[in-house]
């Protein structure tokens, strides 16, 4: 026997949505849960004083600057490695053999589990190169670990540019240079930034990475080679040693709020930029 | 044959290859200063490749392959140490769909010749200037800075004219540039195009064979990447020597 079509329309509807209304259910629930448990202990004092006994009492400051530090570093040396290998793939190569393996190479390095990434950091930047725990060779592994991220994403914005772009610029008199420089990469722009925001986020969050090549002081860092705690492996550590759950607690919620405030305003910033010329 | 006003552009037994498919066959023309001269022929005949080797566009085409010869003026066109760059000045081109960047009307019209050199304080002139030629200066004076994307289809063509115009190139290449248009905005191209022609060389790609007819001085008709026949235009629509020309006139075919 056959089901009236519209019966399994409507069947087939709700399922759609209960599964739908399921999945922001979790994010909604982990967003309240961290809010309720930790934003109370979120004060001004809390993000400004640095932490007391092991992380027992004070704020999280030196967190908070050790986690923009390595992120900033590992964007910094990410950014033009990727978008500069996108534009070689999409705009100065033909499909080869050798473009393949790049892009192989890339879509490999992202499928490396982190805590591996951690170790080869460790092993190349901390103990090889003798960058010690550091800021400098954290925000480095971080910058290997985002890598395909934006290239993958700056490749898909460059090739979403018309051809046609291309081929007026050529017909203006524009070397190929000038026309990637003025047109290209400007309207490749918001993907970029896309790629770039979502870096951002991975990174802010990166922890095993983290444990084995920034280390775990709780002293603020002012030099590329000081060892820093980020915000997440402050958490970790706060939550996984058991020293305090509501800080730990605390320390999630700022972060998590962290992420979402910065992907609003690239997201805002981008939205304006576009509107100029659409 | 009657040399009289010097050629501008001569081709010579140039046939074009994409990858195996052969797509202009030993054709030999040569299209004189100052006059509007059209291309006509059915789909796949050949008239947008000849362009594109026209103004060196065929680099960006891969596994492409050319012989035979070109020149304008004295230039070799095809020639490797041939200043390709300085080649596109000389030789603008429209394409058939609008093709405006999406920046504002004025940074359309000024990109090509601020990177050619030519002095900040001398560029709003030059877009004035090629506004006026291509009859769109009324219409977005007013808005020189608004996203040329806003435009109609119509005047988004003429802002590509324009464009093209602002180079201050001696030919121009139009690919079917009316092919999306309305009448109107059509009529008022092959206006642009009349008054141009004093100035500039002219080359009309068009698969419309009644604008053909209305607005260049002479034909070639393509078949197939071969030359069938070129003459005055009055000559080529009303006593064609070849049948297949007829034929595609009357529309037999095409």
């Amino acid at each position: 026997m056959r089901l009236d079509p519209r019966v399994s329309q409507a069947v087939v509807l709700s399922l759609l949505w209960a599964l739908t209304g399921f999945t922001l259910l979790i994010l909604i629930v982990i967003i309240v849960n961290i809010s309720v448990e930790g934003l109370p202990r979120v004060s001004l004092s809390f993000l400004t004083q640095p932490p007391h006994d092991m992380g027992r009492s004070g704020g999280i400051f030196s967190t908070l600057v050790a986690t923009a530090f390595i992120t900033a570093l590992a964007i910094a040396v990410a950014t033009p490695l990727g978008v500069g290998t996108a534009v070689y793939l999409t705009e100065y190569t033909r499909e080869s053999w050798l473009t393949r393996l790049i892009r192989f190479g890339a879509e490999c390095l992202a499928g490396v589990p982190s805590i591996i990434l951690g170790l080869f950091g460790f092993v190349l930047f901390v103990l090889k190169l003798g960058f010690g725990w550091s800021v400098l060779s954290g925000g480095l592994t971080l910058a290997i670990m985002v890598l395909p991220i934006i290239i993958r994403t700056s490749e898909e914005a460059i090739k979403a540019v018309p051809e046609e772009y291309r081929v007026v610029c050529c017909s203006l008199g524009l070397s190929r240079w000038q026309t990637i420089a003025r047109i290209v990469l400007p309207s490749a722009l918001p993907g970029i930034t896309t790629g770039v925001m979502l870096s951002v986020g991975r990174s802010l969050g990166e922890t095993a990475v983290l444990l084995f090549t920034a280390g775990a002081a709780l002293r603020t860092p002012v030099s590329l080679f000081d060892s820093g705690r980020t915000m997440a492996v402050h958490f970790y550590i706060l939550a996984r040693e058991g020293i305090s759950l509501p800080n730990a607690y605390a320390t999630a919620a700022v972060l998590m709020f962290s992420i979402l405030g910065l992907n609003l305003a690239a997201y805002t910033l981008m939205q304006r930029l576009m509107r100029r010329f659409s | 044959m009657n040399q009289s006003p010097p050629d501008k552009i001569r081709v010579e037994e140039l046939s074009f290859w994409y990858g195996g498919l052969k797509a202009l066959d030993r054709v030999s023309l040569s299209i004189r200063a100052h006059e509007i001269f059209g291309l006509m022929g059915p789909a796949k005949s050949g008239k947008s490749t000849l362009l594109k080797v026209l103004n060196r566009l065929c680099d960006l085409i891969p596994e492409a392959r050319i012989e035979g010869r070109a020149w304008l003026d004295d230039l070799e066109i095809l020639a490797p140490e041939t200043d390709v760059v300085a080649l596109r000045r000389r030789v603008g081109l429209v394409l058939s769909k609008p093709t405006p960047l999406p920046r504002s009307i004025y940074e359309n019209l000024v990109l090509a010749p601020r990177l050619a050199g030519r002095p900040k304080e001398e560029l709003p002139a030059v877009a004035e200037e090629a506004l006026r030629a291509a009859g769109l200066w009324g219409e977005v004076k007013d808005r020189l800075h608004d996203s040329a994307l806003r435009l109609s289809g119509g005047q988004q063509q003429r802002l590509c004219l324009a464009r093209t115009l602002a180079m201050q190139p001696e030919v121009i290449l139009l690919d079917e540039p009316t092919s999306g248009l309305d009448p109107i905005s059509t009529a008022k191209i092959e206006e642009t195009l009349f008054q141009l022609k004093s100035r500039y060389t002219i080359i009309l790609v068009s698969n419309n064979t009644k604008q053909i007819a209305r607005a260049t001085d002479r034909t070639a008709f393509l078949l197939m990447g071969r030359l069938i026949e070129v003459g005055e235009t009055s000559q080529v629509f009303t006593v064609p020597r070849d049948q297949r020309t007829d034929d595609y006139i009357s529309g037999r075919f095409g």
